[in-house]
């Protein structure tokens, strides 16, 4: 490699380097020394407080609340996503017709590109106690007892946010595994069937084994999303009715935002990356001795 | 054989079953962008208003609503992060696949790693930093941090296309004493427009589409793209669904628009990196 080679090379390389520095390294690294101060992101005096910061987030309830709902979101709309998700995809992959196909994979693909912001005024909107769709449509089939201010009861808001967000990223599952499933030969699945293999036998025989590949892949993407949710439950609940839907994505933005603790708020930051890195590996591990 | 005809049919009830609740919360907010609060309450809603379309709606939104403003923002925004960004992983990228200087191993894993990291171990020192060059409220803070934040995923993807080029074309252009960029920019540039295809309609849609940057570094009314505008929007037309659904339908049309043009680029960049490995 000549010399001019090189230089052109690195040359090309320093508008990349300067951002990564200064968008990953640099802040990385800031998170973990600025989360042993006492900083409150104003001024810039701070104190070393050593491991104070993670004490006070440890031993703070609403800090554990919170991880309880996170989990809680990201299990739930994880499993949906994959086991609906899969679902469809098998029923969209055994049509007949192509047109009906292609349509299809277009149509469940289209929420995952809508702004979270529309997504989740359209919902609140459509979930509202008056005349929301949902509830006239309760009214409608004779189940006006169940109608509610969907967002605004303790008891449902979560259940809601969960599922708009399930609606929301399913396409992406069924897409990935519409595409996995094309990949198949089509002679395992012929010589199934002339074995006599029924739908529910071929979907747990045949399919999910030979998808464990992109079921992994599904499972951590929506985990990690899951994990990370803000957008939807930002703009639908604010994190309320009461605290029932803050999750740490909510209270990383309020602790930092709206009461300027940042060492607290990068301290969280840290533990939900912690978290999300933990579980990545487990679900990756377990997945993987399933299928050796 | 009418059992197979049977199972045939409930697959198609299924599935448009399932269409139907895809589909209806967004054919319900285009066809009631065009209708009064009045006839919107009315239940079960008409698929064709029995009175006139309400374009007034569309008007309201753009002048009253401001979305005029957000948009033209959104615009300017997303367009000069699609640009900058382009450009610098695209030399970056063709750099690391083509030229391979020393060290290049480290460096595509260095841009590799920033996929692993999460926004929360970020943001408050980018917002932080920004602050201090002061450019919070300000659209190059947004761009910025926008470009910054987009790099790995792109330059992963036009690396692994880099890596594809054909070397004959390079050797006949050498021979009539064509220097390096001159091969990087007649040359190679052309051939990989595709995944730079692919990297600008992915970029677009997450850039047009993005919220929380918008909301921790934008406050000032006149400087905010939609997704943050529509929260204004929001409460200043709580009664006004109509006017409120009509500016919903203005954000989605452009990303619904580049899908709808574009959609097998979709499927092509979401299952590059995935379904091999």
């Amino acid at each position: 490699m000549t010399e001019r080679k090189t230089l052109l090379a690195y040359l090309f390389l320093l508008p990349a380097l300067l951002l990564f520095a200064a968008f990953f390294l640099y802040p990385v690294s800031t998170s973990i020394v600025r989360s042993f101060t006492d900083w409150n992101g104003f001024n810039s005096a701070f104190k070393w407080v050593g491991w104070r910061n993670y004490e006070t987030v440890w031993s703070d309830t609403h800090f554990w609340e919170a991880t309880g709902r996170t989990l809680k979101f990201a299990f739930i709309t994880t499993i949906a996503q994959t086991v609906l998700g899969f679902l469809i995809a098998y029923f969209i992959y055994s049509l007949v017709s192509e047109r009906w196909k292609k349509l299809l994979r277009i149509a469940i693909y289209t929420p995952v590109i809508l702004p979270g912001a529309v997504v989740s005024l359209l919902w609140v909107n459509m979930l509202s106690p008056n005349f929301g769709m949902v509830n006239q449509w309760l009214n409608k089939l004779g189940l006006g007892s169940f109608a509610r201010g969907w967002l605004g009861d303790t008891g449902t808001a979560m259940n809601m946010v969960m599922a708009v967000n399930t609606w929301k990223f399913i396409g992406m599952t069924v897409t990935f595994y519409i595409v996995a499933m094309l990949t198949i030969p089509k002679e395992v699945i012929e010589s199934a069937k002339i074995d006599g293999a029924g739908k529910g036998r071929m979907m747990w025989n045949i399919f999910r084994p030979l998808l464990t590949g992109i079921t992994e892949v599904n499972f951590i993407l929506s985990l990690i999303g899951g994990l990370k949710a803000f957008d939807l439950i930002y703009m639908m609940t604010g994190g309320g009715p009461g605290d029932s839907t803050t999750v740490l994505g909510i209270m990383v933005y309020r602790r930092a935002f709206l009461s300027f603790k940042f060492g607290e708020a990068i301290t969280m930051g840290i533990l939900l990356f912690i978290i999300i890195l933990v579980l990545t590996l487990i679900s990756r591990k377990l997945m993987a001795n399933r299928e050796g | 054989m009418l059992r197979n005809r049977l199972a045939r049919w409930s697959n198609y009830v299924l599935l448009s079953l399932i269409t139907l609740i895809i589909l209806y919360p967004m054919i319900y907010m285009i066809l009631n962008s065009l209708r009064s609060t009045k006839e919107i309450m009315l239940f079960p809603t008409q698929l064709w208003p029995s009175g006139k379309f309400q374009w007034t709606n569309y008007a309201d939104a753009f002048q009253i609503g401001k979305v005029s403003v957000y948009f033209l923002n959104s615009v300017t925004v997303t367009g000069a992060t699609l640009f900058f960004q382009l450009i610098v992983v695209t030399l970056a990228a063709y750099s690391l696949g083509k030229w391979k200087p020393p060290g290049y191993r480290i460096l595509f894993f260095l841009f590799l790693a920033t996929l692993m990291i999460t926004s929360e171990m970020t943001t408050i020192p980018v917002f932080l930093m920004l602050r201090q060059f002061d450019l919070l409220n300000t659209h190059q803070g947004l761009i910025l941090a926008y470009i910054g934040g987009g790099i790995g995923m792109a330059i992963y993807l036009i690396k692994n296309f880099v890596d594809t080029l054909p070397k004959e074309m390079e050797e006949a252009a050498k021979i009539d004493g064509a220097g390096l960029l001159r091969i990087f920019w007649s040359i190679d540039l052309p051939l990989i427009v595709p995944v730079l295809a692919v990297v600008s309609i992915m970029s677009f849609v997450g850039v047009w589409s993005e919220f929380f940057w918008a909301l921790i570094t934008i406050s000032e009314d006149k400087l905010k793209t939609l997704p943050l505008g529509l929260l204004n929007f929001q409460s200043q037309y709580n009664t006004n669904y109509g006017v409120l659904l009509a500016g919903l339908t203005i954000v989605t049309l452009p990303s619904m628009l580049v899908y709808l043009l574009f959609s097998r680029y979709f499927i092509e960049g979401m299952t590059a990196g995935s379904i091999k490995g």
